[in-house]
C-alpha cells in the first residue's frame, strides 16, 4: 500500500500550518486514503489504477490552496538570544523578566528556596560580623591623637 | 444571462448542498470523515461524491465555524479516528439550512412541473 501519510505531508509542507493540526490533518486524511484504496481494490482496481486515481483526486483537487485559506499560519519558533523587538524596549525589560522568572522558580522548589535564603542570610551576616570585628580592631584609628 | 455549463451547474450544486449534507448525516450521531463521504455516496445512489481534498477543507471550514465539533476517539482493536458530532449553532443552521433547502426545492417543483399538471 503506498505511503499516504507522505503523499499528504509533502501537500502540507508549504502551508507553515501549527505542527499538531498538521498532524492531525495528515492522519485523517491518509486514513481516508488507505480505506479508498483497500475500497477500490475490493471493487476490482489494480493497485496501481486505485493509486494512479487517488494521487489524482488529492492533486486535483487543491487540498493545499484550500486549506492555506482556513487554517491560520503557525508563528515562527522562537530562536535563543534577544530578538529585534526586544532590543528596542526598555534595557531593565529583561531585568524584569528575569526576576519574575527567578521568583517563579523559587516558588515552585521551596526547598531549594529556603537553603538559598538561609545561605545567603548566613554568609551575609558572618560577612558583616567579621567586617565589623576587623573595622573595630584594624581600620578604625584610635580616638586619641597619638596611640 | 451568463451561460452556465451543466458540469459547472452541478459543481455549483454540490457547493451549496454539501453542508446541509454533512450537518443531517451527523445529526443524530457523531460519524468520521470517511463515513459522512460514503454515506453520501451512497444515499445519493452515486450521484452526489465528494473527493478528499475538498471533502475535508469542508469540514474543516464547519469545524472553524463552531457547527460541528472533531474528536479523536479510539477504540479497542481499531485506530484512531477523528469523530464529528454537531454542536448547538450546528444543530440551529440545520435546521434553518433544511427549511431553506425545503422551501427551495418545493419552488422549483412549482416551476418546473407546472406545464405538466
Amino acid at each position: 500500500m503506498p505511503d499516504w501519510s507522505k503523499e499528504v505531508r509533502t501537500l502540507l509542507a508549504g502551508l507553515k500550518i501549527e505542527p499538531t493540526r498538521e498532524a492531525d490533518i495528515t492522519e485523517e486524511i491518509s486514513q481516508h486514503l488507505n480505506d479508498r484504496y483497500e475500497e477500490l481494490l475490493a471493487e476490482g482496481a489494480t493497485e496501481r489504477d486505485a493509486e494512479y486515481a487517488l494521487k489524482q483526486e488529492l492533486s486535483t483537487g487543491r487540498l493545499d490552496a484550500q486549506l492555506r485559506a482556513l487554517l491560520p499560519f503557525s508563528p515562527p519558533p522562537l530562536v535563543p538570544g534577544r530578538g529585534e523587538d526586544e532590543r528596542r524596549r526598555s534595557p531593565l525589560t529583561g531585568l524584569w523578566r528575569d526576576l519574575r522568572y527567578a521568583a517563579r522558580m523559587l516558588r515552585l522548589n521551596p526547598g531549594f528556596a529556603i537553603v538559598a535564603i538561609l545561605s545567603l542570610m548566613l554568609g551575609i551576616g558572618a560577612n558583616t560580623a567579621i567586617f565589623q570585628l576587623l573595622d573595630a580592631i584594624r581600620l578604625r584609628s584610635l580616638p586619641v591623637e597619638t596611640p | 444571462m451568463k451561460y452556465i455549463a451543466p458540469k459547472v451547474f452541478d459543481r455549483e450544486l454540490k457547493k451549496g448542498s454539501a453542508e446541509l449534507l454533512i450537518l443531517s448525516l451527523i445529526e443524530y450521531r457523531p460519524r468520521h470523515g470517511y463515513e459522512i463521504s460514503k454515506l453520501i455516496e451512497a444515499r445519493s445512489g452515486g450521484v452526489l461524491r465528494f473527493n478528499v481534498a475538498s471533502f475535508y477543507p469542508l469540514l474543516y471550514r464547519l469545524e472553524n465555524r463552531a457547527l460541528i465539533e472533531g474528536r479523536w476517539v479510539e477504540k479497542s482493536g481499531q485506530r484512531r479516528r477523528r469523530y464529528y458530532r454537531l454542536t448547538a449553532p450546528g444543530k440551529k443552521m440545520l435546521k434553518e439550512q433544511r427549511s431553506t433547502w425545503r422551501n427551495f426545492v418545493k419552488a422549483m417543483e412549482r416551476i418546473t412541473g407546472a406545464e405538466h399538471a
